[in-house]
C-alpha cells in the first residue's frame, strides 16, 4: 500500500513538474512539442479546423490557461481573442510569448488603416507559420521561452531545436526538388492566408475570392474573377476548409476551375498531422491539382 | 453640471491612456422602426460610445456612454476598472459603475440582442437599460476542474433604475403607454433603490464536447435593508457550434421578485395595506437562435411575467438577422405578439439597422 502511494506521489510530482504550455494554434503546439519533448505538456486553444481569426472565448479556455506556465500566441493581431482568455485565467505567473516577434513580416500596410480595406492587420499578414523557414524562427523563440522557464532543460531544448531545424532544412531541399514544378503556378486563393507559403514555393497568386480580407464576394467581384480565370487560364482555386465552398463551386460551374482544400494549420486536414506533414500535404495537393 | 463631469471623465480616461497607447474606441448607432396597430415610429436608440483599454499591466478600464436621441443627455452606462491578474486566491475585482454579475441578460449589451429589445418583464424588473449602479464586485474561480465562478457585488442602487428621461418628454400618449412599465420600474428605484444592495452569482461552465457547451447560473439579490425585497434567479445557456458560422444557441432565465410588489401597490393604491399584496412576481424569458450561415440568423423568443401592471403577461416573437458584409452592420427584424391580462393581444413589428465603428461589435457568432 505504501509503495502504491509512493508511486502515485512520484508520478504526480513528475507530471506536475512538466512545464505546462498553452498555444493559440495547433501549429505552435506541434512546434512546441518538437522542442519541448517530454519535459512539457502542451495544448492548443484553437483546433486545426477552426479559423484562427475568430475563436469564441469560452470560460473553459481560461481554466486551461489558469494552470499554464507559458502562453504562446501567434501575434500580429491574428489571435486578438487571446487577451480575454489570459485575463480571465487570473494566472499571475503566466509568461506570454508572441511568436511573431522575430519574423520578417510581409504585407505590412501603409497609409490609413480602416475598415474600408476589410479585415486588415496593421502589423502585416499574420499567417507567417506557413513558410517553413519561419517555422525555424518560431522554434527558436519557443526554445528561448522554455529555457527561461525551465533552465535545467535548456540543453535539451536547444538540442531539439537543432534537430527540428535540421529536419526542416532537409525537407526544404526535398521540397525544392520535388515541387519545383509549382514555381510560377497561377492560382486563386479564397483568403489571403498564403503569402508566406506562396513566396517560399514560388506560387503566382492571381486573385482572391474575397475582394478584401474578410469580405464576402460581390456579384461584380465574381464577374471579375470569371473574366480573370478565362483570360489567364487559371485552373485552380485553393481554400481553407472552414470557408463555405459555395462560391468556389459557382466558379467551378462557370469556368471548370478545380477546387482544393488546403491545410492552413496542423489538423485542418486529416493528413496534416504535424507541422512538416502539413507543409507536405499542401505541396502535394497543389502539385496534383496543377498538373 | 452632470454632463460636464461625465465629459471630463471621458476625456480624462482617454487622455490618461494616451500617455502610453490609445484605448479601443467604438461607436454604435442604430435606426429602429416600430409598428403595431396604434403606432408607427422611426426612432433611434442614440449612440453608444465605448472606450476600453489597459490602465496598467494588471487593470483594465471599460467606459460605456450613451447619448439618447433628442434628449441631449450623455449617460454613463458603465465606467469601471477591472483587475483580473495580480490578485491572490484567483480573485477578480470590478469597481466603478457597472452591471453586476447577476443572471445572463443583465451583463449583455442591447446591441448584442438578436431580438432587438429586451422584454417588458425584464425591463420592468431590471430597468430599461438593465441594472447598473456604482459599486464593487469581488469574484473568484473555484478550485474545480471546470470553470466555476462565484461573484459577490455590493452596489449603491437597486434594480429597476437607469431609465432615461424619454418618457416624460414624450408627447405621444400611446408611446407613453408602451413604456408604462419602465416608469413603474423607475418608481421602484425611488422606493428601494438608494439603500444599498448585495448580489451573488454562482456560475458553472461545462464543455460537453469540442463543439458544444452549457453554462448555468444561480443568482440572488437582496436589499441591505431586508424589508425591501429579494430577487432570486436561475439561468442557462447552451450553444452548439459545429463550424465557423453555424451555431444553435438556447438561453433562458427565471427570476422571482419577492416583497417588492407591496411597495408598488402602495404607490398606486395608497388605501391598500401593503400586507395584502405581499406576493412574489415571477418573470422568465427564453430564446433560441440558429445562425444559419455567415449572413443569416433566425430564432424565437418567449417572455412571461406572473404579473406586470397588475395582470399576467406573456409574449411570443420570431426574429431574423441579416449581416450582408461584416458583423459591423446588421439588419434585424422581430415579429412579436403580446398578451396582457384581458386586453386584446398586440402584434408588433420592430426592425433595426445597427452599425458599429471600432472593435465593439453589435453581433457575435
Amino acid at each position: 500500500m505504501k509503495n502504491t502511494t509512493l508511486t502515485a506521489v512520484l508520478l504526480f510530482s513528475t507530471l506536475s513538474a512538466k512545464l505546462s504550455v498553452v498555444t493559440s494554434t495547433t501549429d505552435l503546439a506541434d512546434i512546441t512539442s518538437a522542442v519541448g519533448g517530454d519535459r512539457i505538456q502542451v495544448v492548443s486553444i484553437a483546433r486545426g479546423t477552426q479559423d484562427p481569426h475568430y475563436v469564441e472565448v469560452l470560460p473553459s479556455y481560461m481554466i486551461k490557461v489558469k494552470r499554464a506556465d507559458i502562453y504562446l500566441k501567434v501575434g500580429m493581431e491574428l489571435d486578438r481573442w487571446v487577451q480575454q482568455i489570459i485575463d480571465g485565467s487570473r494566472n499571475r505567473k503566466l509568461v506570454v510569448v508572441d511568436c511573431s516577434q522575430d519574423i520578417p513580416r510581409l504585407e505590412v500596410p501603409i497609409g490609413k488603416i480602416d475598415a474600408s480595406r476589410g479585415d486588415i492587420h496593421r502589423y502585416g499578414n499574420p499567417h507567417y507559420w506557413l513558410d517553413p523557414e519561419n517555422g525555424k524562427i518560431i522554434a527558436a523563440t519557443i526554445t528561448e521561452a522554455l529555457s527561461q522557464a525551465d533552465p535545467a532543460g535548456m540543453q535539451f531544448y536547444e538540442e531539439n531545436l537543432r534537430a527540428f531545424s535540421a529536419r526542416i532544412d532537409e525537407r526544404l531541399v526535398m521540397w525544392d526538388e520535388q515541387f519545383s514544378g509549382l514555381r510560377g503556378g497561377k492560382l486563386i486563393f479564397y483568403h489571403n492566408t498564403w503569402p508566406y507559403f506562396a513566396s517560399r514555393f514560388g506560387l503566382d497568386v492571381v486573385q482572391f475570392i474575397e475582394p478584401k480580407p474578410g469580405i464576402m464576394p460581390t456579384p461584380r467581384h465574381l464577374e471579375k474573377l470569371i473574366s480573370i480565370i478565362m483570360e489567364q487560364q487559371i485552373t485552380l482555386v485553393a481554400m481553407e476548409p472552414y470557408f463555405s465552398d459555395k462560391v468556389p463551386k459557382y466558379l467551378a460551374q462557370k469556368t471548370g476551375i478545380k477546387i482544393v482544400k488546403m491545410a492552413q494549420s496542423v489538423g485542418a486536414r486529416t493528413a496534416a498531422t504535424s507541422y512538416l506533414e502539413m507543409i507536405d500535404y499542401n505541396l502535394e495537393v497543389l502539385k496534383e491539382a496543377l498538373k | 453640471m452632470k454632463r460636464i463631469i461625465v465629459f471630463l471623465s471621458f476625456i480624462g480616461i482617454t487622455a490618461f491612456s494616451q500617455t502610453t497607447v490609445n484605448p479601443d474606441i467604438s461607436f454604435l448607432g442604430d435606426l429602429l422602426v416600430k409598428g403595431d396597430s396604434n403606432l408607427f415610429s422611426l426612432t433611434t436608440s442614440g449612440v453608444e460610445i465605448a472606450a476600453q483599454g489597459y490602465v496598467n499591466p494588471f487593470a483594465r478600464a471599460d467606459l460605456f456612454l450613451h447619448i439618447h436621441d433628442g434628449e441631449g443627455t450623455l449617460d454613463v452606462e458603465e465606467a469601471f476598472l477591472t483587475v483580473e491578474r495580480g490578485l491572490p486566491l484567483n480573485l477578480g475585482l470590478r469597481a466603478g459603475k457597472f452591471r453586476p454579475d447577476f443572471g445572463k441578460i443583465n451583463r449583455e449589451h442591447a446591441h448584442t440582442y438578436h431580438y432587438i429589445l429586451a422584454s417588458r418583464p425584464v425591463q420592468a424588473l431590471l430597468g430599461e437599460e438593465m441594472w447598473s449602479s456604482a459599486g464593487a464586485e469581488l469574484s473568484t474561480l473555484a478550485p474545480l476542474p471546470w470553470y466555476s465562478k462565484l461573484s459577490f457585488s455590493v452596489m449603491q442602487n437597486g434594480m429597476g433604475g437607469h431609465g432615461h428621461e424619454e418618457h416624460s418628454h414624450d408627447k405621444n400618449e400611446e408611446n407613453r403607454e408602451l413604456y408604462e412599465d419602465k416608469k413603474w420600474s423607475e418608481k421602484k428605484e425611488e422606493d428601494h433603490g438608494n439603500t444599498g444592495v448585495v448580489a451573488f452569482r454562482f456560475s458553472n461552465f461545462f464543455e460537453l464536447n469540442e463543439i458544444s457547451h452549457i453554462e448555468t447560473g444561480l443568482n440572488h439579490y437582496r436589499a441591505i435593508n431586508e424589508s425591501e425585497g429579494t430577487v432570486s434567479g436561475v439561468d442557462m445557456k447552451f450553444k452548439w457550434r459545429p463550424d465557423k458560422y453555424r451555431s444553435f444557441t438556447v438561453q433562458g432565465e427565471v427570476m422571482q421578485n419577492s416583497g417588492k410588489e407591496e411597495h408598488e401597490e402602495e404607490k398606486h393604491h395608497k388605501e391598500h395595506l401593503s400586507e395584502e399584496h405581499e406576493e412574489s412576481t415571477t418573470i422568465a424569458y427564453g430564446w433560441l437562435n440558429m445562425q444559419i450561415n455567415k449572413v443569416w440568423n433566425a430564432g424565437l423568443i418567449v417572455d412571461y411575467a406572473s404579473e406586470l401592471d397588475e395582470a399576467p403577461y406573456k409574449s411570443f416573437g420570431f426574429f431574423f438577422g441579416f449581416s450582408p458584409v461584416e458583423e459591423s452592420s446588421v439588419f434585424r427584424l422581430r415579429l412579436h405578439q403580446e398578451y396582457h391580462g384581458n386586453e386584446d393581444p398586440v402584434f408588433s413589428v420592430v426592425g433595426q439597422l445597427i452599425w458599429s465603428l471600432g472593435p465593439h461589435k453589435p453581433h457575435r457568432f
